[in-house]
């Protein structure tokens, strides 16, 4: 009939130019707010393609989940961020949750939320376990992260990840603020292969030579420092 | 005299026995080794446990001195022309094997040097420690410090008591480096720069400058430069740093370089400006060429912009 036939044409013109529209918005040359407004939209309701709201495990504030051994992202360096979600794309970080995460996230948004990440304020409380861990354990993981074990050549952590364990360069990110499940499971998978993408295998290096007992010491006595403690005097 | 027997006894026992000890109560008298525990592979010496200083002035001395080992800038700041600490390359604050450990070094002194043509203390090779790899000429006291400055004591302290059990006049099992072979082909600097690149500049920068730790102090060393070692340092010859890059480096991969990749980034490392050998200053730079290096380094060469040694 003419009036529907009209009203197809007058819809189909109305559609191109929404179309049109959304096209030129996501040319390259987009200014700095609306990466945060993707990111922030993103961290909420996740992209619509099947990545999920990353606040809805990673906090809030970015500050991870202690129980469930999600960790803080906030304050992590966003080359570090970068690689980390690209790692799981390619599945060098071979992770059943994460990677149907990041697999629908487009670059432009991988580097959205890895500013928007970074530049959260780190978290101050420690992801401390409950019940409270041993002081035994406490100063095993202690003496480990701070003078390694070199007689089986384990270097101390804070060689590499910093004297107060905020990181060192892009490379190293801080360990600091980070529950023990997140740690423990990370070192697990450093030593078994499951994780890689370290530079030079330096990370996979060290974790083949912990063991069980070296990892629980670790991963409690790290997640007891805070992301914001004060710097370590010598 | 009894005393003294009774003591190289017991530390031949312990050599002996993989180190299997009689428990100790704390707190141990500096002469009298802390008990450690055994393992079957274990031949090797061990210094005293972490922590289990001596009691009174002298573990203070321990103390201090270990403090000055490990953030050497620091600690004794008046000596340091640059910014590196003795444990940069005296890994695990001087306990590591095959990393020129203290506890090996303290009973083969004192002994006849060649770097000097005398019999040295361990006081005076301590000094040379600052006259050199400290750079002491760029720092404020100009000099190293006095072989009875607190510097020097501390240090002592802290070295006889690691090496707490070690027989005198024995060179242990992990002295100084491994033996490491002369390489198939000619050290190779542009191997090296590549091998660099791909392994040691992520900590030691793409330009050697070594990387600082924004909670304070710096992370990594620098390798070459105004802010490493000088020219008269050991570390500067090409057998003595490959012998010690292949086997503690990357940290944390020891032994993992060819001794070939070990011999290359060695020549890489050292075919940069460093600050002068304070021994030129003497004469002129070919002079000290010809008195004080030899075949394994690559002071006085050719490069582009002059011979290598003017230093900055």
């Amino acid at each position: 009939m003419k009036h529907t036939s009209t009203w197809i044409t007058t819809y189909a013109k109305l559609m191109s130019a929404v179309a049109l529209i959304g096209l030129t918005q996501s040319s390259p040359a987009r200014s700095q707010e609306p990466q945060q407004v993707l990111a922030q939209r993103i961290v909420e309701q996740g992209n619509g393609r099947g990545a999920a709201g990353c606040a809805s495990c990673h906090g809030e504030r970015g500050e991870g989940m202690r129980e469930a051994g999600f960790p803080r992202l906030a304050g992590l360096s966003a080359p570090y961020l970068q690689a980390q979600l690209l790692h799981f794309q390619r599945g060098q970080r071979d992770n059943p949750v994460m990677a149907p995460m990041a697999k629908p996230l487009s670059a432009q948004e991988i580097e959205a939320l890895a500013q928007y990440y970074a530049s959260m304020p780190a978290p101050t409380q420690a992801p401390i376990p409950e019940p409270a861990p041993s002081p035994a354990l406490l100063r095993a993981g202690a003496r480990l992260v701070r003078d390694g074990r070199w007689a089986d050549d384990i270097p101390a952590c804070t060689a590499c990840h910093g004297k107060s364990l905020g990181g060192l360069a892009q490379a190293f990110p801080p360990l600091t603020g980070q529950p023990a499940p997140y740690i423990s499971a990370a070192l697990t998978q450093w030593r078994s292969g499951a994780r890689r993408g370290d530079p030079n295998d330096l990370m996979g290096a060290v974790a083949r030579r912990l063991s069980d007992d070296d990892i629980a010491a670790v991963s409690t006595y790290l997640s007891t420092l805070s992301a914001t403690a004060p710097k370590v005097k010598p | 005299m009894t005393r003294h027997a009774t003591l190289l006894t017991f530390a031949m026992l312990s050599l002996a026995a993989c180190q299997r000890q009689a428990p100790q109560s704390p707190p141990s008298p500096p002469t009298q080794p802390a008990p450690t525990p055994a393992s079957p592979a274990d031949e090797r010496f061990r210094p005293p446990e972490r922590g289990a200083y001596p009691e009174g002035p002298f573990g203070e001395s321990v103390r201090r001195g270990e403090l000055i080992f490990r953030e050497t800038k620091v600690y004794a700041a008046r000596f340091v022309g640059n910014d590196l600490s003795c444990s940069n390359c005296h890994l695990d604050d001087g306990r590591r094997a095959d990393s020129t450990p203290m506890w090996a070094a303290w009973g083969l002194y004192p002994a006849y040097r060649k770097k000097n043509g005398h019999v040295n203390t361990m006081a005076e090779r301590l000094q040379g420690c600052f006259t050199f790899s400290m750079d002491a000429a760029h720092a404020e006291a100009k000099q190293a410090p006095d072989v009875l400055d607190p510097v020097i004591v501390d240090l002592e302290a802290y070295i006889y008591w690691l090496a707490t059990g070690a027989p005198a006049g024995v060179k242990l099992k992990g002295q100084g480096y491994p033996e490491l072979a002369r390489p198939a082909a000619a050290p190779d600097v542009a191997r090296g720069a590549a091998l660099y690149e791909a392994q040691c500049a992520l900590c030691h920068g793409d330009q050697g400058q070594g990387l600082v730790d924004p909670a304070g102090g710096q992370a990594f060393p620098a390798l070459w430069g105004e802010r490493s070692f000088n020219w008269g340092a050991g570390m500067h010859r090409t057998n003595t740093a490959a012998a010690f890059i292949r086997a503690n480096m990357p940290l944390g991969k020891p032994n993992s370089l060819t001794v070939q990749e070990a011999w290359d980034v060695a020549a890489f490392m050292n075919r940069h400006e460093r600050p002068a050998d304070p021994r030129q200053h003497d004469g002129t730079l070919a002079q000290a060429d010809g008195q004080y290096h030899d075949e394994d380094c690559q002071y006085g060469d050719e490069v582009e912009g002059g011979p290598l040694g003017d230093g900055r």
